[in-house]
């Protein structure tokens, strides 16, 4: 290959991969969404909220976990999650949930949940 | 200000002289190297001293600190007392500061006549680190001392991560080593001359990091219990995307070694390398991903520093590149399939493509953050991305054997068609097997052709020295473990199955049947007896699921049950208990026989032929068991130990098993507890109790585990050769 040829190749290599990087993040990227934002969505977002715990049901059978989430304005949302229910959920105060709002409930594939500081009891004191 | 305090101090201003002098020594006052030497030597004493300290305040369960409050108790085993030096933030950047410090003494003599530079900027780097100790160090006191500290993370309390996080930050400082080489050369204005000693530090980066990396994927593999060995998190890329870059950087090395070229490309990559390992530890540590990680880390108000600590040092290395940037021109790289050149320049494409575009995915939050909105990346994206990118790697590494299989002048041999034509034979049996997603066929395709190449290569061509089998070795475990990958990753088999008490339930070719439930004597940990048979074989599984007072959460272990061919993952997820089923005791006199649910257990006599061989006592009760006609003997051990009494559960034939409780030698008397035995469900009991188990295949997964292996292993034989060879001139 010539000098000029090998150049053209290359940068062409690059912006092509530049652009199948930057196009797989477009697909892959979930904001973070207001419930009322997330609820008009129809792709895969990310909602941040406190959690009912007295509404929160799970199903051992069926393996479904189903509570509300209420956000910083006081508008709850009906959450729903098939999968392993993560091990600190009954403590857990705040929690983040991906999916997506589909028909009455939001379809979580996944869930962050935040704990409260385990360190709040020595910072008192 | 306390003793620790005043050791980080007095080592920080030591470092501060060290890196003053040997500038000064570089600068043309020869006289002061040895001065800086010194200073340097004093720094490490100090920063041993002060984590030999931490381990003792940690031993001496001095809670007053902070730290060891925090990350200890009284009831923990000396083992995990020595691992929580490092479970928290503040431990592990006074542990990567003594890495730094140990590491550099060997740096000092390895760097000959690059000394002053070398060692200027790699102190640079130690202070930076030591002023992050003086401003929060492992040695803040508490207003009042607790009774007893929280204890360490149980997910923590784990053989294998106790040695991951030593390795991970021995892996950083090392990528740090490079990176002064570099800078030093730049300084000097030599354009070659840091290339071959810099090298073997380089791949000794390489493996080390890749060590902590692979240790890390193991216990996530084997503790945590949701299946998988690697996530994307942003934890994990953080230590990922500097491990690709090094590994780039070893490649590059190599080429400028050989013919001079790539000397731009060097420079950066070396900066690189270590820049993304303080980029990383600002991203995990700073709290700015808190939303977007199932980690999270406390926000210890040095965010400023690291920020600071990336800024200056890339604008230095920036400065330095730009001035020398006409002297780095290098010649071009020879396009030529019969040599080396051509591969080894691709694979640095594809390293720093892969580098850059899991970067990219992990800074996702931070960037989209600082431009107002913030978006989450799903782990899909990396899968996206780095499977393409692993296809052509794969091809590459097969390719790149080409000048194994040149013969003089008269093209390609053919044992190199020969493997060609198996790999697709490869290729064609996983679409038989069931592999219908292109990708992973071209994957799984390429990399049975890295492997075949590989290993013909070799035997046609024998590599003459140890680093060049160094790198056969890796570069079949490369394509071994993409093989692994894909199988493990694409192609696992899962299925939940709900096991009421007693109940046998088939899933995968398996039947399963949960006994019961009981806790682990001495520990607070629950555990479930699951019998499995399949496959011609029968066994007792046991996962467990238990409550932990540290993590405020339920925390399970899964059961891995081992074939050539594939791994059977048990992983419990829920388990549920109206009444609780006590399990059945028996006393026994030395000689007495009793029966318990269609067993006839005799107490022959004790076994006290294991007393000594571990500190405390311990004394077994041999049993003989009659089932069905047959006799079967059983030994159950009771241990004392300095944590408290403690005995392991023993398999008694037909199900179950068997605990020994109490010990009475003078007496001659002993209590055994029957757990799970066939038919001890009371008739009502069936409905109360159920354990819901999700039950996985994991094709060829050891597969991956031999592959990251035999990558660890070549890496190590480089290694070594370079070392050598380095010191041989």
């Amino acid at each position: 290959m010539k000098g000029k040829a090998k150049y053209i190749v290359g940068l062409v290599i690059i912006v092509a991969g530049v652009c199948f990087g930057l196009l797989s993040l477009r697909r892959n990227m979930t904001p973070y969404l207001s419930f009322a934002e997330a609820e008009a969505s129809r792709s895969v977002v990310q909602v941040h909220g406190t959690i009912d715990q007295a509404s929160a049901k799970y199903d051992p059978n069926e393996g479904i976990l189903r509570f509300n989430l209420t956000d910083g304005k006081g508008k709850t949302m009906p959450v729903t999650y098939r999968g392993v229910r993560p091990g600190n959920f009954e403590q857990a105060t705040s929690l983040v949930a991906i999916g997506t709002y589909r028909g009455e409930a939001f379809q979580a594939d996944q869930i962050l949940v935040k704990c409260p500081s385990k360190y709040q009891a020595l910072e008192k004191k | 200000m306390n003793l620790g305090q005043v050791l980080l101090w007095v080592s920080f201003l030591l470092s501060l002289g060290s890196v003053a002098f040997y500038f000064l020594a570089g600068w043309g006052k020869v006289k002061l190297l040895n001065g800086a030497r010194w200073l340097f030597g004093g720094e490490t004493l100090f920063l041993v001293l002060a984590s030999v300290l931490l381990f003792s305040h940690f031993l001496g369960h001095r809670f007053a600190y902070r730290y060891v409050a925090e990350y200890s108790s009284r009831d923990l085993p000396l083992f995990y007392l020595v691992s929580a030096f490092w479970a928290g933030q503040e431990g592990t950047f006074l542990l990567w500061a003594a890495f730094g410090a140990i590491v550099g003494l060997f740096l000092m003599r390895s760097a000959r006549e690059m000394e002053p530079g070398v060692m200027g900027v790699y102190g640079a780097i130690q202070a930076f680190l030591l002023l992050i100790l003086v401003k929060r160090g492992p040695f803040l006191l508490l207003p009042e001392v607790p009774e007893d500290g929280r204890g360490l993370n149980p997910l923590l309390q784990d053989p294998w991560m106790v040695v991951h996080p030593p390795a991970l930050f021995a892996g950083y400082v090392l990528l740090a080593v490079p990176f002064a080489f570099a800078l030093a050369g730049l300084l000097r204005g030599d354009k070659d001359g840091w290339v071959k000693p810099a090298l073997p530090w380089t791949g000794l980066g390489s493996l080390v990091l890749g060590l902590g990396i692979i240790l890390g994927a193991y216990w996530a593999y084997k503790t945590l219990g949701w299946g998988g060995y690697w996530g994307w998190d942003p934890v994990e890329n953080s230590s990922f995307v500097p491990w690709v870059v090094s590994l780039a950087l070893l490649h590059g090395l190599l080429l400028q070694r050989r013919r001079g070229s790539l000397g731009r490309t060097n420079a950066i990559l070396a900066s690189l390398g270590f820049l993304l390992v303080i980029y990383g530890t600002f991203l995990t540590r700073s709290g700015v991903l808190a939303d977007f990680s199932v980690h999270s880390f406390t926000d210890l108000g040095i965010n400023g520093f690291l920020v600071a600590f990336i800024g200056l040092f890339a604008l230095v290395a920036l400065i330095l590149i730009a001035w020398r940037w006409k002297l780095l021109a290098s010649p071009g790289l020879v396009w030529n399939w019969k040599t080396h050149e051509p591969y080894l320049g691709l694979s640095l494409f594809l390293f720093l493509a892969i580098a850059l575009l899991v970067l990219l995915g992990m800074s996702l939050p931070l960037l989209s953050r600082l431009a107002g909105k913030p978006y989450g990346v799903q782990a899909s994206y990396y899968q996206t991305v780095v499977t393409p990118l692993s296809v052509l790697g794969a091809l590459l590494l097969g390719l790149a054997t080409l000048p194994r299989f040149e013969k003089e002048g008269r093209g390609v041999d053919s044992w190199f068609y020969l493997a060609s034509g198996l790999s697709a034979g490869c290729g064609v049996l996983a679409w038989f097997l069931g592999v219908r997603n292109p990708l992973f066929l071209l994957l799984i395709t390429f990399s049975c052709f890295a492997v075949l190449t590989d290993i013909l290569g070799f035997l046609r061509r024998r590599a003459r020295s140890l680093a060049r089998v160094g790198s056969v070795v890796s570069h079949l475990g490369v394509g071994l473990l993409l093989v692994g990958a894909v199988t493990s990753e694409g192609y696992t088999r899962s299925q939940r199955v709900n096991l009421p008490l007693n109940m046998t339930q088939e899933a995968l070719g398996y039947s399963f049947t949960y006994q019961g439930w009981r806790e682990v004597p001495g520990t607070a940990r629950g555990e479930m007896s699951v019998s499995v048979s399949g496959k011609g074989e029968q066994f007792t599984a046991r996962p467990q699921l238990f409550y932990s007072e540290y993590s405020q959460g339920v925390m399970k272990t899964p059961t891995i049950r081992r074939y050539p061919l594939y791994d059977l993952y048990l992983s419990p997820i829920e388990h549920y208990r109206t009444e609780d089923e006590e399990g059945q005791s028996l006393a026994l006199m030395k000689g007495e026989e009793k029966e318990i649910r269609g067993l006839r257990v005799k107490f022959l006599k004790f076994d006290i032929s294991h007393m000594g061989e571990a500190p405390g006592v311990t004394v077994g009760a041999i049993l003989k068991v009659m089932k069905g006609g047959k006799i079967y003997p059983v030994i159950p051990y009771f241990m004392t130990t300095t944590q408290g009494p403690r005995s392991e559960p023993v398999n008694v034939p037909g199900g179950g098993d068997v605990t020994l409780t109490k010990v009475d030698a003078t007496s001659g008397r002993v209590v055994l507890e029957f757990h799970g035995l066939p038919g001890t469900v009371k008739e009502t009991g069936a409905a109360n109790e159920f354990l819901a188990l999700e039950v996985s295949i994991k094709p060829l997964i050891n597969l991956f585990w031999l592959g990251t292996t035999l990558v660890l292993i070549g890496l190590m034989l480089s290694v070594w050769q370079r070392f050598k060879e380095s010191e041989a001139c």
